[in-house]
């Protein structure tokens, strides 16, 4: 499979690399502007007896805003809290995404100041090998299996490449599960969408071809190592254009926006009656 | 009658109609609620409805709303259909969709409770108004809706006989009313004050309504303030319309009321009834009142607690403190949707050195599941408006049927209250919204004997705190 050198489309390497991150690009660009452009063209700004507000309160409120809905989780729905917000979203996606070292370093090579939050680098494996030739951290040690050092300490053992995509496989498996279940029970208190198991298996495609990328399986020859690579980063351009039609528009736009109109609406226009 | 069942049938279009009228009025905040679920189901347990089934979380009755709207509004829904969640509905849905609607109580509790901010109380609203404009809506509202849009409860004497009966019993207790007394062109310093009354404040919170009287009266003739309010009140609870989402009613309604507040020209306007009027006053359909006005109004909207707390922070007034174990139920529409969370709370304390709080509160407040006109399209009061007007209230088998299922579901939803109550060890429960007054009160008929409850009292605040007022005349 591995013919013509890296920036060949007969390798998914080449072919995602030099082939479909333009127009993956473009895509995710045209769908969110599109987006964006609809709800400024029917935004309304009607007027209401406001309250004075100082930005004491404001400050306090808008905290609140972001912090309600997750303290009000934890004590309705422990498992949602644990596996939804801190397995896939705390200690997994989001550290994977933007502080796993192989990662920064592809974020520093299209915004070289991202260079600055490479101190946060979080390392493939807990230990240092070959595999994490690509991270910014140095072994302290020369013993046989060295441990990594990073400015996490002994968080590392669980800020690590590894383990991270280990949480996020298992939170996308329990969530599935769970809306299985509910499904065949017929006793399920949010609607069916398939967008959102296809949002699922994209995103445990994306993690589980990282995974295995990694660590050079299934076969350790470098045509392998490219193409599951190259699937790995073609799963991830395949989501960037489904971001805005899909629910991972909250990433992008969504949660900011609904969390800001939220301040807005209930702290800024309403006010607290002190 | 005949003439009203008319009127109730005026201005209904075909469903397909309605779903595109609906669907004109979705804007960027609306927009926000329908696209951006995640259907992570976090808003569930805030529901009060929750737990008469999965089927009334607030991201499933959303759900038909987002239905019709990826059918209609999105190149995807139009293309794939079904496939992508996107579906109008058919004929043999609107049973199940009008249980669904009449199933939220638009309290808000979802909205603050979402990871992204969705309140999916006013996707329900808009489901609501796409049900009513079909056709679709309970007969109750409708006729209550006929009943102050056209001013007919003037000429229905059962009504107007509450209202003068309450007024009298009032100005027999606590002195006469300057009704109707217009302020404009008033040299006079202090300030004046239009208690806006509802016909509702009488028949539902007969005593609140007597006692909010009595306080300001007392205000007055201590010279703190001058009051007025209307002999004949321009709306049975203005504006009806928007329960049952008729906002165009529900303009003509308030542009009705307006007209009569620019006449007496007050400093305040000021309500007693923590419900929905006060929210949508204030905030929601403020941008009537300023066209009504033709600029922004010189007087402002004011909940009776917010008055008297400011009143009492300036030491123009005091309460006589007493022990009683008293709590304070949040309306969703005062306490989430307005965020008058304080003054109500400072007002108790000061008159009983026993107030404590309800276990859940202020923002996390738990619904009573009274609001929305769910609380009054139950039978009981289906009989009990009969007697008022005078003749039976009959509705079709069918919508019997609909309404024995609000009737469960609306108990069910006052359970959660009632163990808050009894948590709480409170013996008095005040709140200042008729649905909440009448929505615990029934919660402690059904549960209280079960919850060792029976003997709490629920009250609107003014109750609580008219005899207890002390007005510092220095
Ligand atoms: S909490 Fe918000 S995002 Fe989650 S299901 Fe409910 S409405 Fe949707
Ligand atoms: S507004 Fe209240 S009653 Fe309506 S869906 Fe939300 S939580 Fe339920």
């Amino acid at each position: 499979m591995n013919v013509g050198g890296w920036a060949s489309p007969s390798n998914l390497l080449g072919f995602a690399l030099y082939y479909m991150l333009v127009p993956s690009v473009f895509v995710f660009a045209a769908g969110a502007s599109y987006r964006i452009v609809r709800m400024l063209a029917t935004a309304r700004f009607p007027p209401a007896q406001r309250r004075p507000w100082s930005w004491i309160e404001a400050i306090k409120g808008i905290i609140w805003v972001f912090l309600r809905p997750i303290v009000f989780v934890g004590k309705t729905r422990t498992d949602d809290l644990i596996v939804g917000l801190i397995l896939l979203h705390v200690v997994g996606v989001i550290p994977v995404l933007f502080l796993l070292a192989q990662h920064m370093s592809w974020w520093v090579y299209y915004f070289p100041p991202y260079k600055y939050l490479w101190i946060f680098a979080v390392p493939l494996s807990i230990t240092s090998s070959v595999l994490t030739v690509t991270a910014t951290v140095v072994p302290t040690t020369t013993m046989s299996h060295v441990f990594v050092d990073t400015i996490w300490g002994p968080l590392t053992a669980i800020l690590n490449g590894d383990l991270l995509a280990i949480f996020v496989m298992v939170a996308i498996g329990y969530k599935c599960a769970l809306r299985l279940v509910e499904l065949i029970t017929k006793h399920s208190h949010t609607p069916r969408r398939l967008g959102d198991f296809i949002a699922y298996a994209l995103l445990f495609g994306i993690i589980f071809s990282g995974y295995v990328a990694a660590r050079h399986r299934p076969s350790p020859d470098v045509a392998t190592y490219m193409n599951v690579l190259g699937l790995h980063v073609l799963l991830a351009e395949i989501l960037l254009m489904y971001i805005p039609f899909s629910k991972y528009w909250h990433f992008v736009f969504g949660y900011w926006y609904g969390k800001l109109h939220e301040w807005y609406d209930t702290d800024l226009k309403r006010g607290e009656a002190l | 009658m005949e003439q009203m069942m008319k009127m109730l049938q005026s201005g209904k279009v075909d469903l397909d109609t309605a779903i595109k009228n609906a669907m004109k009025n979705v804007d960027a905040v609306m927009m926000h609620y329908l696209e951006n679920c995640l259907n992570c189901g976090g808003c569930a347990p805030a529901c009060p409805f929750f737990a008469a089934g999965p089927e009334y979380s607030p991201v499933n009755k959303a759900e038909e709303v987002r239905k019709i709207y990826r059918k209609e509004m999105t190149i995807a829904g139009k293309i794939l259909g079904r496939l992508v969640g996107a579906e109008k509905p058919k004929p043999e849905d609107m049973d199940r969709l009008m249980e669904l609607a009449y199933a939220c109580t638009n309290c808000g509790h979802c909205y603050y409770t979402c990871m992204v901010g969705i309140h999916s109380g006013k996707v329900v609203g808009l489901l609501k108004s796409i049900l009513t404009s079909a056709g679709y809506v309970p007969t109750l509202l409708n006729m209550f809706e006929a009943v102050e849009l056209h001013g007919m409860y003037k000429q229905i004497p059962g009504i107007m006989k509450i209202w003068n009966d309450a007024l009298e019993e009032a100005q027999k207790k606590y002195g006469p009313i300057e009704f109707d007394k217009s302020f404009k062109g008033s040299t006079d310093k202090k300030p004046k004050v239009l208690f806006l009354a509802w016909i509702s404040d009488a028949m539902m919170m007969r005593n609140g309504f007597i006692a909010t009287i009595g306080i300001l009266n007392k205000l007055k003739e201590a010279g703190l303030i001058d009051w007025t309010t209307w002999k004949v009140p321009e709306a049975f609870r203005a504006p009806i319309s928007v329960v049952i989402g008729r906002s165009a009613n529900a303009k003509k309604v308030l542009e009705r009321v307006v007209k009569y507040i620019e006449a007496i020209s007050p400093d305040y306007v000021l309500m007693m009834d923590g419900g929905y009027p006060y929210p949508v006053f204030r905030f929601e359909m403020y941008g009537v009142i300023k066209k009504t006005v033709g600029g922004k109004p010189k007087w402002k909207i004011v909940h009776l607690v917010e008055f008297l707390d400011d009143l009492m922070k300036e030491g123009k007034i005091g309460f006589e403190q007493a022990d009683d174990p008293i709590t304070w139920h949040d309306p969703c529409q005062l306490g989430r949707h307005s965020r008058v969370f304080e003054p109500p709370r400072d007002l108790l304390k000061a008159a009983s050195s026993s107030y404590r709080d309800l276990p859940h509160n202020r923002e996390m407040n738990f619904c009573c599941g009274g609001g929305g006109g769910i609380g009054c399209i139950l039978r009981e009061v289906r009989i009990t408006m009969g007697q008022i007007v005078g003749m039976e209230i009959r509705i079709p088998p069918k919508e019997e049927e609909f309404e024995r299922r609000v009737e469960r579901n609306h108990l069910i939803a006052v359970r959660r209250k009632m163990e808050d109550v009894k948590k709480s060890g409170a013996k008095i429960v005040a709140t200042a919204c008729p649905a909440c007054v009448e929505t615990i009160a029934r919660g402690v008929r059904h549960y209280g004997k079960e919850m060792g409850i029976e003997d709490v009292k629920v009250i609107h605040i003014s109750e609580y705190l008219v005899d207890k007022l002390k007005v510092y005349t220095h």
